[in-house]
């Protein structure tokens, strides 16, 4: 006999049995046996479709999701603010003289530091003229030049200006600064102003602003004297800027020399501000007495002696041997 | 039907290892059948519940040193069975004492023997709501052993030879058993024998 057989079963039976017994255990108790089970292996009770709720799986994800969104809302609430200041450092009251060329003075902060950078990447380089123009303009990616009637909140204080100036402009735009704020006269002294503003923003946003514009001012192949010109203040690298406008004008070849400065202290700065661009000086010297103005022309190499360091070297036979 | 990976053995096979959801699938597909086997032996609600929640702790209890030499459905009706037993000889009662080991040659006076049941007029089975109750009277009816056998073999679908095994008898007197519960049984659909042709 067949011990595994079943066929003896009465299919009616069967059937009718099966129709009317169909009794099962209650809800809680199956509940029961359930948790009993799942504690026995050490998990919890499992429920059809419904993994993602156990305890130890839903909340890591979710841990995951806010310490994201926090650190993203952090930054976002830190955005604006930097914005805000970067705006105000960069803004200047002097308007541009040109909408074409930013002025130069836009961002003394980071050319500062572009001029550090420089200095430390080409020490001993000629200076060159070529891209001058190119250094006056803030590098691409960063924030707008600066724009009339952007104030800061509060004045800045002296000192942080000072700091910041010799941090970037070395040790001629150190020496020059000391001057400068002494000999400033009523005229001088709403231009002398405006760089402290600059000179305001944390040191975390002008190292950002340092590497930004450091990496592209390295990658123009910008010349040795750059640095220079754009750590010179906003006053100084106007006037700079005028008298490099003057020299390369037309008429200034027929002799057209702008007159000198009546005011010494504007004299002063002027002779800083070409002592920057030696070269150009000692053609302006060379114009001067081309044009038959010995007398000037022997002021302004004296000043070039006294200010330029290697101003001999620098001197060509014809103007060192002017008396 | 069940793959080998999906088949009782295998399942309790892999709660033993720490899988807890292979026992909520075998406990989903047996509870039935050991609850009522519980609940038409003891006819007790009550009773039947805290009797198979010991069956199934019992078989969570001991689920590590489960082996398939047999198959699942013996051996979980077996702690049943087991358990039912415990549970009369706690109570005092002996619902396993053999009345008709050897009765195979006057089974029918056996049958006849068994009482009736109440409601056992010919126009009341004629009602197929109450068929249910009709069935479950002529099983209460039943001797322990007799509905034992029954039970295991229509709730638990073990075969002669496992019931034989479950219950510690031979063969042919699990057959005797079932032959005695069928007869009764039938006898309980009557008339309605045939609306379940």
């Amino acid at each position: 006999m067949d011990v595994s057989s079943n066929d003896d079963r009465d299919p009616t039976l069967s059937k009718a049995w099966r129709a009317h017994s169909r009794e099962a255990p209650p809800a809680a108790l199956d509940e029961k046996i359930l948790a009993a089970a799942h504690r026995a292996v050490a998990s919890g009770p499992r429920k059809p479709g419904a993994q993602a709720t156990r305890p130890q799986r839903w909340w890591m994800p979710l841990a995951a999701a806010a310490a994201i969104g926090a650190v993203a809302i952090g930054v976002v609430q830190l955005m604006p603010q930097e914005q805000a200041i970067d705006t105000t450092s960069v803004g200047t009251p002097a308007a541009p003289a040109a909408p074409a060329a930013p002025p130069p003075a836009a961002a003394p902060d980071r050319g500062a530091m572009l001029a550090k950078k420089q200095r430390e990447a080409e020490p001993a380089a000629p200076p060159a003229s070529a891209p001058k123009a190119k250094l006056a303009e803030p590098p691409k990616g960063l924030p707008a030049p600066p724009r009339e009637g952007v104030r800061a909140p509060e004045p800045f204080p002296a000192a942080p200006m000072q700091q910041k100036t010799e941090s970037a402009g070395g040790k001629l735009a150190r020496s020059e600064m000391k001057r400068d704020v002494p000999a400033a006269e009523a005229p001088a002294k709403p231009a002398a102003a405006p760089p402290a503003a600059p000179a305001q923003p944390s040191d975390a946003l002008a190292d950002t602003r340092k590497d930004v514009s450091a990496d592209r001012q390295i990658a123009a192949s910008a010349p040795a004297q750059a640095p220079i010109v754009a750590a010179a203040p906003a006053p100084a690298t106007r006037m700079r800027e005028e008298a490099r406008a003057q020299m390369q004008a037309p008429a200034a070849a027929a002799g057209a020399v702008a007159p000198m400065p009546k005011n010494m202290a504007s004299l002063d700065d002027e002779a800083r501000a070409r002592a920057r661009d030696p070269d150009a000086w000692i053609v302006r010297i060379r114009k001067l007495r081309d044009a038959g103005r010995t007398a000037d022309a022997l002021k302004e190499l004296k000043e070039f002696r006294e200010l330029v360091p290697d101003a001999e070297k620098r001197l060509p036979p014809d103007l060192r041997e002017l008396k | 039907m069940d793959g080998p990976t999906d088949s009782d053995e295998a399942l309790m096979l892999a709660y033993g290892a720490g899988d807890a959801g292979a026992f909520d699938t075998l406990y989903a597909r047996h509870k039935g059948g050991v609850y009522r086997y519980l609940l038409r032996q003891c006819r007790n609600a009550g009773i039947a519940d805290e009797l198979f929640q010991d069956v199934w702790m019992n078989a969570i209890r001991v689920r590590a040193t489960y082996a398939a030499t047999a198959k699942f459905t013996t051996w979980l009706y077996t702690l049943a069975h087991n358990r039912l037993v415990d549970h009369w000889r706690a109570s005092g009662q002996a619902k396993f004492a053999s009345i008709d080991d050897d009765c195979e040659g006057d089974a029918r006076d056996v049958v006849e023997a068994i009482p009736a049941a109440a409601n056992d007029e010919p126009e009341v089975r004629a009602q197929s709501s109450e068929l249910g109750a009709q069935l479950r009277a002529a099983l209460d009816a039943l001797p322990a052993e007799q509905r034992d056998a029954f039970l295991l073999q229509y709730e638990g679908g073990l075969s002669l030879g496992e019931i034989a095994q479950l219950t510690g008898v031979g063969m042919e007197t699990v057959k005797s058993r079932l032959r005695y519960a069928t007869a009764k049984l039938r006898s309980a659909l009557g008339p309605l024998k045939e609306e379940w042709t």
